[in-house]
């Protein structure tokens, strides 16, 4: 059978290689998925919705192929679980640049609008990476004198900065063992596969099992003490980081005269806090501000702009619906005195 | 014999339609309207800060003389209940005959930063209550938090019970610290004063990559694999963005408040272990006598039903009634057995206690 199924599926890679190429003009999957974007896209360039549907349909192409390509010189009924392990794990090194589905995985969610630890990082890494040369020679000195302080900042964002990428350094690591946990995962499953009219009949089920086999290998990393452990610790020294970056922007905001990040929390706490005086002084008014809100607030909009709309406006409606209340109120009070 | 049965035609076949698919859906992609989501009409009771208190129109006026106020979680926007018109929590109430109101929190800005969860159980949300209760001239009315509004919920119930008829909670957790909880578990070594005290108010996007990286092949990989699958129907494509749309859409959360939800819940667990107070008033949920329905999901991965189930141990009413729906966190809302199931379910338990 084995012999027979050869060349069939040589010429099933052949084909497929060269529907792809079609399609890209000559260009690999990748470069082939490109071209599908772009086909797509036409007047939505930079749609999201397009951009998410093209990054899904090129893994799962990439994964075909990936497969494929592996087990190209085989019949089906020979693949082993071990050697579809085999198979996807060197596909994703040759797909994944680190070689690690897990820590992919996780990366390629930078850039679907979210934007996680890792991505927030590297935007501040580009700040700090100038001062970290200038002052990794000053790393080891003690700090005294005029500039005593600056230095002994700088130092701190230094150790900060390595800290932080130790701690990262542990978090890859750890998605490593998710990613080998994963294809354990996979083989096990693809042996259960194994028994007569439960196999595999497509590529497309063949990822799913795939995708629910990395999944569990994720997961019981993600719930394990050692995760619960490493991950509070990259995001504790990520948070070190971005701390002592924002206090130096406000320091350098300050000698330009710029208001910082401080002066504003500032200001808003002493903000809050006195609304939270005036509401309670409210409580006791005779009408309260909230029934002249009820009253006054019957107008119909539109699910976000209704939500935005308000909000610029909600402060200083509050403001002035709290005036008279408020005087009410403090009236009240002193009259009771 | 070997896990695969793979025939080269079909894979071939197989590879082919995908490319179809592809190929066919560009078409549609381009003909798409953008889309919206909540499909009720409603009109605005109250505001306050940047909060809007709705209240719903539906095509018949309410039969049920006590209202719903919907309260729900400050993660996402609350418009998941009223997606779109076929599968729509809110619109499934009003055609039982209920009469439902919604707190719609709106985006918190830097200058919301010192909210607590004192202004909004205390405050927001008892003032909504009240303008609620005012405009039916009752002195209670029934209360549906949903996930982290349900925990609000359940501490304002616990406050004001005076001011609670029926509370039902939805996809609640209660017990935040059961094995399969992921999300609480990433939490308890996290300093959450420095995370707060340096981030200021927690990122809408941060939230949803922590979201994502619970299940992160299924949620950023295989969804938008399966997308190919509906790509040449636009119904159905429109229902994937509408739902994409949402799941993007997170405010920024008021970090004062959620500091305070997480080093009180998360990671004190203090509804179960006790000594949870909000603002100077402590939280006793055995003070929660008024008849309790708790629905939760079986599939649920954010809120594990072994999370929810746990609040029949700690609240003090004798009318304990529990729905466990077949499906997840989302699909509660959005899926045909939700349309079929929730919305009656609801009705029949609280006319049942009108």
């Amino acid at each position: 059978m084995a012999q027979n199924a050869l060349p069939d599926w040589q010429e099933m890679q052949q084909q497929l290689m060269k529907g792809w190429m079609e399609a890209a003009r000559g260009a690999g999957v990748g470069d082939s998925m490109e071209a599908w974007q772009r086909l797509i896209a036409g007047n939505n360039a930079g749609n999201d919705a397009v951009e998410k549907l093209v990054g899904g349909a090129k893994q799962f192409a990439e994964f075909m192929q990936g497969v494929l390509g592996q087990m190209g010189g085989s019949a089906s009924d020979n693949f082993s679980p071990a050697a579809i392990r085999k198979a996807v794990e060197q596909g994703f090194a040759t797909l994944a640049p680190a070689g690690n589905p897990v820590l992919d995985a996780l990366r390629s969610l930078n850039h679907e609008g979210a934007k996680g630890f890792e991505s927030l990082f590297a935007e501040w890494q580009k700040q700090v990476t100038p001062a970290k040369h200038e002052f990794q020679t000053l790393f080891s000195l003690p700090a005294f004198g005029y500039a005593r302080e600056s230095q002994e900042r700088a130092q701190a964002l230094v150790l900060a900065v390595a800290n932080y990428q130790e701690q990262n350094n542990r978090y890859n690591a750890l998605m490593l063992k998710a990613s080998r946990l994963g294809l354990d995962r996979f083989e096990s499953k693809l042996a259960e596969r194994s028994e007569p009219g439960r196999e595999i009949g497509s590529l497309r089920a063949l990822y799913d099992v795939y995708i629910d086999a990395a999944e569990e290998g994720y997961a019981e990393v993600a719930l394990s003490d050692e995760f619960r452990e490493i991950y509070g610790a990259m995001v504790n020294a990520q948070m070190r980081v971005r701390q002592l970056v924002q206090a130096d922007v406000e320091r350098q905001a300050a000698a330009f005269g710029m208001p910082g990040r401080s002066e504003l929390d500032t200001v808003h706490q002493r903000l809050h806090e006195l609304r939270r005086r005036v509401a309670a002084l409210e409580e006791g008014a005779p009408r309260s501000a909230t029934a002249e809100r009820a009253s006054s607030a019957k107008t119909s909009t539109p699910d976000k702009s209704a939500a935005t709309s308000p909000a610029s406006k909600g402060p200083a409606k509050a403001k002035a619906q709290a005036k008279p209340a408020a005087k009410a109120a403090a009236q009240s009070v002193k009259r009771s005195k | 014999m070997g896990p695969l049965k793979l025939d080269p035609k079909t894979v071939l076949d197989e590879a082919a339609r995908y490319s179809q698919k592809l190929t066919q859906g560009s078409q549609v992609l381009r003909h798409l309207d953008d889309v919206h989501y909540g499909a009720t009409d409603k009109e605005a009771v109250y505001r306050e800060d940047k909060l809007v208190l709705y209240r719903f129109k539906g095509d018949q006026a309410p039969r049920n003389k006590t209202p719903i106020l919907i309260v729900y979680a400050l993660v996402n926007r609350p418009f998941m209940t009223d997606l779109q018109a076929d599968r729509s929590l809110v619109r499934n109430l009003l055609a039982q005959g209920e009469d439902v109101y919604l707190i719609d929190w709106g985006y918190p800005d830097a200058a919301d930063r010192y909210l607590s969860l004192d202004d909004y159980i205390n405050g927001y949300i008892r003032r909504c209550v009240d303008v609620v209760a005012g405009r039916h001239g009752l002195k209670a009315i029934n209360i549906l938090g949903i996930c982290q509004g349900g925990a609000f919920s359940i501490c304002f119930a616990s406050i004001y019970p005076e001011k609670v008829k029926n509370l039902i909670t939805m996809v609640t957790p209660v017990d935040f610290h059961t094995p399969d909880n992921m999300l609480s578990h990433w939490t308890q070594a996290m300093d959450i004063d420095l995370f707060v005290d340096t981030l200021g108010n927690v990122p809408g996007d941060l939230m949803n990559w922590c979201y994502l990286t619970l299940k992160p092949f299924r949620l950023n990989h295989q969804k938008y694999v399966g997308l190919v699958d509906i790509l040449d129907d636009k119904a159905e494509l429109e229902n994937f963005l509408r739902m994409e749309k949402w799941i993007f859409d997170s405010p920024n959360q008021a970090g004062q408040a959620f500091r305070e939800f997480i080093k009180d819940f998360y990671q004190g667990n203090k509804l179960i272990e006790g000594g949870l107070s909000i603002g100077d008033k402590a939280v006793n949920p055995k003070r929660i006598t008024m008849p309790v329905l708790n629905i939760y999901a079986e599939q649920d991965h954010l809120v594990p039903p072994t999370a929810s189930i746990p609040l029949k141990n700690i609240v003090g009413t004798k009318d304990y009634t529990v729905l466990a729906f077949k499906g997840g966190h989302i699909g509660i809302y959005v899926s045909g057995r939700a349309q079929r199931e929730v919305a009656p379910t609801i009705h029949q338990w609280l006319s049942a206690r009108a």
